[in-house]
């Protein structure tokens, strides 16, 4: 009697863990949350929390343990903390991943213990060709599509002269080179500057004697405010049109631009305007919650778990690595981008919005589509031999 | 390169250099009088942007917002020496460093605690936006040029504190003879107050000064203070008017090798090269001249 109250104990034991086990799903979400990146890290941050809250912390509707990691922008730490999230944590995938050197270091290890990788803002393109594997996925951009986009809109703007200023790092230099893959007209000068450099004026002069057409400027961060600040004063601002790219132009860095942060033309892979019901309930309540536009950050945080959420309802169980990442790659899911799908090499393949930042009619702030671009399909994609 | 432009980017590195100087005095005058190492310097700078954007934000004056902002900070710059400094000046160099590099965390946190890790803004007054003609053909933004002036009358009003009034007398003595003042009956801890808020004060300014220009952010004097203390070196550790000297000099080299180098050795080796001139030339003064161009043992001339 006794042993048969036991076997069945152990029986509804032994079934409530398996059931546990198949309902949950743990999810890292890796971002630089404190250190110099801390403002994007935190905007991802409330991308998640907006979805988490959408789906009522049930991703899939699988109840959901969420795992967070600060990477601090520094690969040592990423390391430490993908050892936790795999070893401790056991995650079924990593999301997040602000920066590309950061990527670079979680990743390996992440394959090697069959975590997915949604990638929602590393834009680099090492894992699109030859380091493609089947459980990274690219859910936000690549960095070239910036360049290739913006310099397409150049071209029809007629655009003949271009000046190019901007960060001297990787990212940087693959929408410097990619934006002068498709521009026609002619690149008139091109002045790129350390992180440190915090004052513009001598390039600025520079800028000013050649007289081009347009600027194109990528910045960010710190100098994502001082830059347009500096532009704005220098009085180049009625000669010379500005262009530049997301980072440099959204909700959270006017705060600081001030006035100097208008009239600012850039590409962005996502636009708070656009129509679908998905992005309209995003905007919706992150407004409500944050009293502004979300940023890229955010929104392409957002996109990712709408992503991971369509793929898990299609009935798939988190631990079956190969049916998750098949549910990932063919599900199609209501993007706040509209209407996006993966290319072979994993890389979502999106429409680009050129937008210019202005003031709408109640005196806040909007960045207003001008159009869309796309591109075609990356060149690092011949590269990449999925196995 | 043409002579309308050659004058714009010699105002450029004249007014790089003022800026430079501004936040270089008061490292070096904390050095030359106390012998102490001030890391948190930066941290001053900061906290002059934020307090200008705070009291811009709550009175909607640029100009109230100045004198708040100053008065702000030469208070936290009295409280930290009162409550760290002071314990720090009979320590060696190494300790300064790690107590002042502390400092210089909390005030870091404690900035994104108050205001968020986001950039605030600072604005400016209508009459200092926009540009002037300088000479024909030549824009110059109104702002840098106001800058330029204030720094130049902070110059000149501490040339005559430091050489013409009782307690630049003092200050003087106080950093050659430190015994001896004591025994002549002057209270050398009030003077060390007096001269620690001071450079508190003048960090403050350089970063009310700088608000419109930077970004408002947390740490955003750090990288500023990397230079200073190049400045620092290069003019000589304690010495006003070498600061000056350097400051001035570094200006304009750094601003010439950052135009210059990259259309001399084209793209990536010219960059490399004029990133690192600043450095170089402090480099090449310490191999050289370690006590600084116009150096002397510890002293404030």
């Amino acid at each position: 009697m006794r042993s048969s109250l036991m076997i069945t104990a152990a029986i509804v034991t032994a079934m409530a863990a398996s059931t546990a086990s198949a309902q949950t799903l743990k999810l890292g979400f890796m971002a630089p949350l404190s250190g110099p990146s801390a403002t994007a890290g935190q905007e991802m941050k409330r991308g998640l929390d907006i979805a988490l809250e959408k789906f009522n912390n049930r991703i899939g509707g699988l109840e959901t343990k969420v795992v967070i990691a600060d990477d601090k922008g520094q690969p040592d730490n990423a390391a430490q903390e993908i050892t936790r999230l795999i070893d401790r944590e056991h995650v079924d995938v990593l999301s997040g991943l602000g920066l590309t050197n950061v990527m670079l270091a979680v990743t390996a290890p992440a394959v090697k213990a069959n975590v997915i990788v949604l990638a929602s803002h590393a834009g680099t393109g090492n894992y699109a060709g030859k380091g493609c594997n089947p459980n990274i996925f690219l859910t936000g951009f690549l960095n070239d599509i910036f360049g290739i986009t913006m310099g397409d809109w150049l071209n029809k703007r007629g655009i003949k002269r271009l000046y190019i200023m901007g960060l001297d790092f990787q990212a940087g230099w693959d929408i410097y080179d990619s934006l002068q893959s498709t521009y026609k007209g002619q690149v008139v000068g091109k002045a790129l500057t350390p992180f440190t450099q915090v004052d513009f004026a001598p390039e600025l002069a520079q800028v000013r004697a050649v007289k081009p057409d347009a600027l194109f400027a990528f910045y960010f961060g710190a100098s994502g405010v001082a830059f347009p600040k500096q532009y704005a004063q220098s009085g180049l601002k009625d000669q010379v049109p500005l262009y530049s790219v997301m980072a440099m132009s959204n909700s959270m860095l006017i705060r600081g631009q001030g006035d100097a942060g208008y009239g600012v033309i850039s590409n962005s892979v996502w636009n708070a305007q656009i129509g679908n019901p998905s992005n309209k309930d995003f905007v919706t309540r992150f407004r409500a919650k944050y009293g502004r536009e979300p940023t890229s950050y955010s929104s392409m945080m957002f996109d990712s778990m709408l992503l991971l959420d369509a793929a898990l309802r299609t009935g798939v169980d988190p631990a079956n690595r190969a049916a998750l990442r098949n549910a990932i790659k063919t599900v199609k899911f209501p993007s706040i981008r509209g209407d996006v799908h993966f290319a072979p090499n994993q890389v979502l393949q999106q429409g680009m919005v050129i937008q210019e930042s202005m003031k709408d009619a109640n005196g806040q702030f909007m960045l207003k589509p001008l159009g869309t671009v796309t591109a075609p399909i990356d060149k690092y994609a011949k590269d990449c031999n999925m196995k | 390169m043409s002579w309308p432009l050659l004058i714009e980017q010699t105002f450029n590195g004249v007014q790089f250099g003022l800026v430079l100087f501004l936040l270089a005095v008061g490292v070096t005058l904390v050095f030359g009088v106390m012998n102490t190492v001030n890391l948190a310097h930066g941290s001053l700078l900061m906290m002059g942007g934020y307090l200008l954007g705070e009291a811009q934000a709550r009175t909607g004056s640029w100009l109230l917002g100045v004198a708040l902002a100053l008065i702000g900070v030469g208070v936290i710059g009295y409280l930290v020496e009162m409550v760290v400094v002071r314990r720090l000046y009979a320590r060696n160099h190494l300790e300064q460093v790690l107590a002042t590099f502390g400092l210089l965390l909390c005030f870091n946190e404690t900035v994104v605690w108050f205001w968020g890790r986001e950039p605030v803004l600072v604005s400016l007054p209508p009459m200092l936006r926009g540009h002037i003609q300088l000479m024909s053909g030549i824009p110059y933004p109104t702002y840098r040029l106001a800058v330029s002036v204030i720094v130049l009358g902070v110059a000149v009003s501490l040339w005559f504190l430091i050489a013409r009034t009782r307690i630049g007398m003092l200050i003087r003595a106080g950093a050659e003879r430190r015994e001896l003042v004591e025994a002549l009956g002057v209270n050398i801890g009030l003077l060390y107050t007096v001269v620690f808020s001071l450079g508190a004060v003048l960090a403050g300014l350089s970063g009310i000064l700088l608000g419109p220009l930077l970004t408002v952010q947390p740490g955003m004097g750090d990288p500023l203070l990397i230079l200073a203390l190049a400045v620092v070196i290069v003019g000589g550790a304690g010495s006003i008017g070498g600061t000056f000297v350097a400051a001035i000099g570094l200006g304009i080299a750094d601003t010439f090798a950052r135009t210059l180098l990259p259309l001399a050795m084209g793209g990536g080796a010219g960059r490399s090269l004029a990133a690192m001139a600043v450095y170089l030339l402090m480099a090449l003064t310490l191999v050289f001249r370690p006590t600084g161009i116009f150096g002397r043992a510890g002293g404030t001339g």
